[in-house]
């Protein structure tokens, strides 16, 4: 780590290359497609590599570079909404099928459901469900307190569920339950 | 918590205690809840599944992958290949080819840029020189070797005026001043931005002219006297009556010698270093090559970066 922030690129290269995969899932579940993601996973890495020297080892490096992570890809998605729509045609997606565990197997589905909930609530559930981050290291990475993570994954599963078709109306039915 | 009326509204405090259950995150009483009501157990097979499609790994081409960490690296450094020097901390993209040709400008014509107020006047007098010496030759109709004095007597008069007209023009002209250079460091302060954290704020002055620190064999030996140079200038800034100021360094004639006006590596539009974490360039000559010497701000810390002058290769870093 110091030989990185000293100009190492040998040492640079290799903590890139620790992290690059997760830094790509965070982008590639935030961003919801591919091609949005990659463009994230560039910015997020050169963010990391113009800013390293800034790091000053009060979080973990794991955290800070989440951070930056989470902070390029939402400024990506900015920017992905400011730009014209191309104009392609509408793809027809499966519909959500009896079975939830169907529906959810679905990565079509489940890319359009996670980029329909609200940011907050996306980051965070990412953050725990791919990375596996617990409350605290969320609260750390996000700056907001374990209590307002807690709420926000439980929001954001919720709205997921929505989404997937596994609490439409009401209560789900019991009958559907645990396997 | 009671079971739920499978027709009621889903509480959301319900999704909560579920949530947290399914983290871990829940206390052994919120826990207990959940366990006992199947209502809440069939959500949490719910949120589970979900979670367990959400943590599926994600999966990056080894072309993809290369071609992120190459274009990240470009961005911290640029060695290239035909550095005669060996990189002193190589990586596997370094075998990649050099930076595209657009990244070597004429650094001599910027230079010319910043220095034409001051350069204007000597101009005029080398201009009145000529025009004497000419007459005097068309008069006097001497020979051959008296021309020749009179075009060295100019010559010495043109290196002598330029050089005082960059003396006086350097401090007032901004460090990036066109397009490129600015839009460089507006690129870090994007990068900044990404971050969350406040960008620095060096690479909003002009980097101190270190002016020429002589000839070294090794490039590592020019940290001490790059530092030095720094510290003498901000002695000099801070009290200019005290301590001279390294542009009034005799230029080097080796450097100057090595190339005439040729096209010379920018190490800024190379992206040598972050221009926005510049605070100091000068010059030297390594086993007789040229080369740019750039001091950096990282923190606290000075970095001196030794480029060759004609192929951007870093040479030394540290």
């Amino acid at each position: 780590m110091a030989a990185a922030q000293a100009g190492d690129r040998v040492a640079l290269d290799a903590l890139l290359r620790r992290h690059q995969d997760r830094i790509h899932g965070i982008c590639r579940r935030l961003c919801g497609n591919e091609a949005d993601a990659l463009d994230a996973t560039q910015e997020a890495l050169i963010a990391v590599v113009r800013g390293i020297h800034r790091f000053d080892g009060r979080a973990s490096f794991t955290t800070w570079a989440y951070r930056v992570t989470t902070n390029a890809c939402l400024d990506e998605l900015r920017r992905r909404a400011r730009r014209p729509d191309p104009g392609l045609p509408d793809v027809e997606r499966p519909r959500p099928g009896p079975s939830f565990d169907e529906a959810i197997a679905d990565r079509l589905l489940l890319d359009d459901a996670l980029a329909a909930i609200p940011e907050d609530f996306r980051v965070a559930v990412v953050l725990r469900d791919h990375l596996d981050l617990d409350y605290a290291q969320i609260g750390e990475v996000l700056g907001i307190p374990p209590g307002t993570v807690r709420s926000r994954i439980a929001r954001g599963r919720a709205a997921l569920a929505d989404r997937l078709g596994g609490n439409q109306d009401a209560a789900p039915n019991v009958e559907r339950g645990a396997p | 918590m009671s079971e739920h009326d499978p027709t009621a509204p889903w509480p959301e405090q319900a999704d909560e205690l579920v949530s947290a259950r399914l983290d871990g995150e829940a206390t052994p009483e919120e826990a207990a809840r959940v366990e006992a009501d199947p209502v809440l157990r069939a959500r949490l097979q719910q949120f589970r599944a979900q979670r367990a499609s959400i943590a599926v790994p994600t999966t990056l081409s080894d072309a993809d992958r290369e071609r992120l960490l190459r274009r990240a690296l470009d961005a911290f450094d640029t060695p290239t290949a035909t550095s005669p020097w060996p990189t002193p901390t190589p990586s596997p993209t370094t075998a990649d080819p050099p930076a595209p040709a657009a990244a070597v400008v004429d650094l001599s014509a910027r230079r010319r840029r910043r220095r034409l107020a001051g350069a204007l006047p000597a101009a005029a007098a080398i201009a009145a020189l000529v025009l004497g010496g000419l007459a005097l030759l068309v008069a006097s109709q001497d020979d051959e070797e008296q021309f020749r004095a009179v075009g060295s007597g100019i010559e010495s008069q043109q290196r002598s005026d330029t050089a005082d007209g960059a003396d006086a023009a350097a401090p007032e002209t901004p460090a990036f001043e066109d397009d490129e250079e600015s839009s460089a460091v507006a690129e870090a302060g994007s990068a900044d931005s990404a971050t969350g954290e406040a960008p620095t704020t060096t690479g909003g002055a002009a980097p101190t002219e270190l002016g020429d620190l002589g000839e070294v064999d090794d490039p590592a030996d020019l940290r001490a006297p790059a530092l030095d140079a720094l510290a003498r200038s901000a002695a000099a800034e801070a009290d200019p009556g005290d301590a001279a100021p390294t542009t009034t360094a005799p230029p080097s004639a080796t450097v100057t010698s090595t190339r005439p006006g040729g096209p010379v590596c920018d190490p800024l539009a190379a992206g040598s270093v972050d221009p926005a974490s510049l605070v100091g360039e000068g010059t030297a000559t390594v086993d007789g090559a040229p080369v740019v010497v750039l001091v950096v701000s990282r923190g606290t810390e000075r970095v001196v970066v030794v480029v060759d002058a004609t192929t951007c290769g870093v040479l030394a870093r540290g």
